[in-house]
């Protein structure tokens, strides 16, 4: 009887002695920030204070040659154990991004306990600034960065790419990655949204699509979110449409590729309210398939200014056209292809106005 | 012990277990890669082919006579095959949820249910698998989270592999079917002959069949071939990119989800072992814990990588021969000694 | 006068010398007889009415004078005479005869059948089983009229002498249950029955088992729906506690407010009863496991609760929950003791006044409060006491594996668990059916009350003989 007593207490001193790791001596890092360069890596970390001081936010810097030495650096300038199990934002500098983006992720995807829908965010110039906002972000701090991310995927500007679905980007070589763009506002040094960064197998090109072409860039995937507003001037009029649903449907023909995209749109704002005529709706229809046809066009040809494979023409070579498609080559093919997008729109929905 | 006699279905669930069992997380990225986007056609195709074999093995399973040497030759190759799942157990869980925790622990303590199971009654070990069965749902509704995740043009192109490949991919495929021996141990306790058609075996293979195919369909879609590569165990790691807001890691409740299944499909291997055992000798207890110890210290001795991919590789030529070629030969032997007795 | 003052102090020495023993001489016409009581088991006014009856029968001359409805004629003998007395009877020995004649009206204290304390229901019948054997089997005869309706005797104990009634319907009762039970009740060797609950260990299948194999109720009402199942009651004299046997685990979850309710109300507090099976077992071992092992699974922004909450308090998770729930016992042992206007203060000091000075002293997370009472809460739910204890005392050992291994302990916990269960009989009835073994058309009846009006039976928890006489497999 004594034996197991005293059996019973050893037990619960000992108790989770292997891989206990108890909540109180983490300190969780829901955003951190990388710029230089792979071997010269410097990392920016921020630690949100706990419940009764939310106020508290550090900020740590260190040097390291990887992500992992920058992290236990940090580790040196905490009490408790540094965590990147929550982590919810990764900043990485646009420079550091030019240089193969997948040598930073490595290890998120080879250690177990990281979550894989952190988002991901590229910087124009050095993350620092970016982190150290941090500071201003009060009770928000854990989720800042993603929750914007969030709120821009709904509003169709940002594509929704996670952790996980960015290292299937960036080994496929069908398709290629693009990620949110964000930028210190000039006026008031806050962060703000720049557009997309594009990526060339996983390198940043240095280009970068603004507010309205990320709207069009997603349309053209056919990866809209909640909403996707996207306003023109007819003949000084201001017209404000939502895109609701897109068809699309692709002819490879040779080299040449045609987009049809059929897409209903509802109109938000209109001023001039003349639907009733159904002529002034053909003519708006019509203006409005010009405008978005020629905007896509440019878009594709900044894409193949940047040699950038974001509509995913590949992953459909490798399905259904073979002769095109050459495992390890497509990206010298890709340039050679002619990609023409057509428009054609149908108002559905006006609102409760007719 | 002599009259005890289960259902049909018990039979199935004991099979379903068994064969899932540990194999179904690592099973494929092994035909993937093998077969690249024809691996659920491989899988199909091999599984037509098991489904063969039941047949046969239900028509001619009273002819499935062994004697002792052979008795103790299936005990070996069981016991070693729970050797090898106990050590691919212990590698995933050191991967993703105990790194630290010393082997032998985990390893015991999953041979001390195995051991619970079968010093209970025939009964238990035939009921224990109902456990899983919310698990096997509760498995899909996971899975189903990542459907909007999937990549549809991964399906294509079909067909377009080299014959190596098909070959490679048949080879992997048989990995799956691991534990069809056991049909014809435990066909005799079903003993109302009304109850096992050969549509019963046709539906039980097809519910085998669907669950393998939606999950190397799934692995297949969601993942580049390139990252198969990478990635040993792609339906964890599928799940753990899901999210679902209030449990934000649902890759380590299948990892637990996943271990009962295999701890379970160990106790079921271990109880066929035992039951030949028993066959043989009267007192078994001794054996039972004896034969229990046994198999939790020799893991401890294979947990690397290499070795885990050896000893897996290794299984793959002893099952055809113990659960394809030694059977067929035992159930001739034994067909044409019926026919000797007949004629004399 | 005194003719058999040799006899009368024999039979005063056999019985003690105790003041309450009676034993004098009386004149029965031409002869004396010897009149013996317990002064203390008798009404002496409706005896001696009695006694008056016996004797203008015999003096009016009829053949079986001896014999009324509450008279017994015997053979003398020593044995007989001490089992009638001990049982309250009144007897009248006649010397000369060797006969003796005993009046069957004892007078046994008893008290109303009122409704069980621990049983409480909202809705229907509100009476309850009380010490004497008797009534207890009036309650059941009152709303069971079927000629259906068997009661056996067993006497046991050497020294109590007590009387056992296993009670079931001819037509229903699984045989080879009733055969077990039997064989159990005949093997029993003991002096003395004290209660229900020792007769329980002699029947159970495996008493080192934490879970009940019998139902122990006080309610007829519960008593005779069990009977209709075809499940046989076990009634002792002077307990009011009827064991049911052979049962399921699934039949502690049932009340009968259950059935006095509407149909949908009926199963969602019976979904709520089973979750609680659940709650009660885990939820501490999950919230330890979370706390010291997989805090990744939470949202961020719980994961900061929890971790503002638990970093001030000095001990490991495990501890801070024994210590909880130790007072949540402490509490429960302390009000079930006191009367119950005082119990019911106690609870509310105990749960109010240290759960909030425990938090604020730092020696528990406010968290970890909330877990412990609301699995105490849920324990408290099930409709039957064993089954409560059973489980609270279950949830130690997963908080123990939980603070080890994390899940890992609870999973492996939990199959040891799962093991056992399908071990444990009933009687030799499986303990988990008819889950296990899974019988499709009964198992909506466990997790609903289904409505009365469908054709439908309710579940029961084990399996007759069908028609072709042979048994499902377990």
């Amino acid at each position: 009887m004594k034996k197991i007593v005293s059996i019973v207490f050893i037990v619960l001193l000992l108790s989770g002695c292997w891989d206990e790791r108890p909540n109180k001596d983490i300190a969780i890092v829901p955003m951190i920030g990388f710029d230089g360069e792979i071997g010269e890596l410097k990392g920016y970390f921020g630690i949100p204070g706990q419940q009764q001081n939310a106020g508290e936010f550090s900020f740590l810097k260190a040097e390291g040659a990887s992500v992992e030495e920058v992290r236990q650096k940090i580790d040196l300038q905490v009490s408790e154990g540094v965590d990147l199990s929550k982590l919810s934002s990764i900043l990485i500098s646009d420079q550091l991004a030019e240089h193969d983006l997948y040598s930073l992720l490595d290890m998120y995807y080879r250690n177990a306990r990281n979550r894989l829908n952190t988002s991901m965010l590229i910087t124009e110039g050095s993350a620092e600034p970016f982190i150290k906002y941090g500071e201003k972000m009060g009770g928000n701090v854990n989720n800042y960065y993603s929750q914007l991310v969030k709120g821009f995927v709904q509003k169709s500007i940002f594509p929704d790419i996670d952790l996980q679905l960015a290292c299937s980007y960036l080994l496929d070589e069908g398709i290629d990655l693009v990620l949110p763009y964000i930028k210190i506002s000039n006026e008031n040094d806050v962060p703000e949204v720049g557009g997309l960064a594009l990526f060339d197998e996983g390198n940043f090109t240095g280009k970068t699509l603004k507010r309205e072409e990320s709207i069009l860039l997603n349309v053209m995937m056919d990866k809209i979110g909640k909403y996707a507003y996207i306003t023109y001037m007819d003949k000084n009029v201001p017209v404000t449409i939502n895109i609701k649903q897109i068809n699309k449907d692709m002819k490879w023909d040779g080299t040449t590729i045609h987009i049809d995209y059929k897409i209903k749109i509802g109109i938000m704002e209109y001023y001039k309210n003349d639907f009733q005529n159904k002529e002034r709706k053909k003519e708006l229809e019509k203006f409005l398939q010009q405008k978005l046809t020629t905007d896509m066009e440019k878009i594709v040809k900044i894409l193949h200014d940047a040699n950038s494979d974001a509509l995913g023409l590949g992953r459909i070579a490798r399905a259904f056209h073979q002769d095109l498609f050459e495992e390890g080559k497509w990206k010298d093919i890709y340039p050679t292809l002619t990609i023409v997008p057509k428009v054609s729109i149908n108002i559905t929905d006006t609102g409760v106005m007719d | 012990m002599a009259k005890f006699t289960i259902s049909n279905k018990q039979l199935f669930l004991f099979l379903f277990i068994l064969q899932t069992g540990t194999v179904f997380i690592s099973f494929q990225s092994r035909v993937i890669n093998a077969a690249e986007q024809n691996a659920w056609i491989v899988f199909v195709i091999v599984s037509g082919l098991h489904l063969l074999l039941l047949i046969l093995f239900d028509k001619y399973y009273k002819y499935f006579k062994m004697n002792k040497f052979e008795k103790w030759l299936y005990q070996l190759y069981w016991y070693s095959i729970v050797v090898i799942f106990l050590t691919y157990i212990d590698f995933v869980l050191k991967l993703w949820a105990f790194p630290l925790t010393p082997a032998f622990i985990v390893i015991s303590l999953m041979a001390i249910i195995s051991l619970y199971a079968n010093l209970s009654k025939y009964a238990v070990i035939f009921n224990i698998s109902v456990i899983l069965i919310p698990f096997i749902f509760v498995f899909f509704a996971m899975l189903s989270l990542s459907t909007k995740d999937l990549t549809w043009t991964n399906f294509f192109p079909i067909g377009e592999i080299e014959l190596k490949q098909w070959m490679e991919g048949f080879g992997k495929t048989i990995y799956a079917f691991i534990g069809i021996e056991a049909y014809l141990i435990l066909r005799p306790f079903v003993q109302d002959k009304k109850q096992i058609t050969y549509r019963k075996i046709a539906l039980y293979q097809l519910i085998f069949t669907l669950f393998f195919v939606i999950t190397i369909i799934y692995s297949l879609l969601f993942f580049s071939l390139k990252e198969i590569q990478i990635i040993p165990v792609t339906i964890m790691y599928l799940l753990k990119s899901q999210e679902i807001t209030f449990l934000q890691r649902l890759d380590l409740f299948f990892t637990y989800i996943w271990m009962t299944w295999s701890v379970i499909s160990i106790t079921l291997f271990m109880f066929l072992g035992l039951h030949l055992y028993k066959t043989m000798y009267t007192r078994s207890i001794k054996f039972t814990v004896f034969i229990h110890i046994v198999v939790s210290i020799l893991p401890a001795f294979f947990i690397t990588r290499e070795m885990v991919k050896k000893l897996h590789d290794g299984l793959l030529y002893t099952h055809l021969f113990f659960g394809i070629l030694f059977p067929l030969f035992i159930m001739l032997r034994g067909w044409r000694k019926s026919l000797r007795e007949k004629n004399s | 006068m005194v003719l058999y003052k040799d006899i009368v102090d024999v039979i005063v020495e056999e019985f003690s010398q105790t003041v309450d023993f009676v034993a004098k001489e009386l004149d029965w016409k031409n002869e004396h007889v010897i009149l013996c009581y317990y002064s203390s088991m008798i009404d002496t006014a409706v005896v001696m009415e009695q006694l008056q009856t016996i004797q203008k029968r015999f003096e009016s001359g009829k053949a079986k004078w001896g014999e009324t409805a509450f008279t017994k004629e015997n053979k003398f003998t020593m044995k007989q005479l001490k089992e009638s007395i001990c049982a309250g009877e009144t007897v009248i020995i006649f010397p000369s005869s060797d006969n003796m004649i005993s009046i069957l009206l004892p007078k046994i204290a008893s008290r109303g059948p009122e409704s069980p304390e621990n049983e409480y229901v909202v809705r229907g019948s509100h009476d309850g089983f009380v010490e004497n054997l008797d009534v207890n089997i009036n309650l059941i005869r009152k709303k069971l009229r079927s000629a259906d309706l068997k009661i056996e005797n067993r006497v046991i104990g050497t020294k109590s002498n007590s009387t056992v009634s296993i009670i079931y319907l001819t037509t229903k009762v699984d045989t080879e249950a009733l055969d077990t039970l039997k064989e159990r009740l005949d093997q029993i060797e003991t002096e003395m029955m004290y209660s229900s609950g020792q007769l329980e260990d002699y029947l159970e299948d495996s008493i080192w088992s934490p879970f009940p194999q019998f139902l122990n109720t006080e309610r007829p009402d519960r008593v005779i729906a069990n009977l209709v199942e075809g499940k046989i009651v076990i009634l002792t004299d002077s307990d009011p506690t009827a064991l049911i046997g052979p049962i399921s685990l699934f039949t502690f979850y049932e009340s009968p407010d259950d059935f006095n309710g509407r149909v949908l109300v009926g199963s969602f507090y019976r979904l709520v009863r089973l979750a609680s099976f659940f709650t009660a077992i885990f939820l501490p071992a999950f919230y330890i496991a979370v706390a010291s092992f997989h805090f990744e699974i939470m949202p961020l922004e719980l994961g900061e609760q929890v971790k503002s909450s638990v970093s001030n308090i000095p001990f490991r998770p495990i501890f801070e929950a024994l210590l909880l729930e130790l007072m949540i016992e402490l509490i429960r042992e302390a009000s079930i003791r006191l009367p119950s206007p005082i119990g019911q203060t106690i609870g509310v000091v105990g749960g109010l006044v240290i759960g909030d000075a425990i938090v604020s002293a730092g020696l528990a997370s406010n968290l970890m409060v909330i877990v412990v009472a609301s699995t105490a809460l849920a324990s408290f739910v099930v409709p039957s006491v064993e089954m409560n204890t059973t489980i609270r005392l279950l949830r130690f050992p997963f908080m123990v594996a939980a603070s080890l291994f994390g899940f890992f302990g609870i999973v492996i916990g939990s199959m040891i668990l799962f093991i056992h269960l399908l071990n444990l009989q009933s009687l030799n009835q499986p303990y988990l059916s008819p889950v296990i073994p899974f019988e499709p058309k009964k198992i909506k009846a466990v997790f609903f009350r289904l409505p009365f009006y469908k054709q439908i039976p309710q579940h029961r928890s084990f399996y007759f003989f069908s028609k072709k006489g042979s048994k499902r497999n377990g």
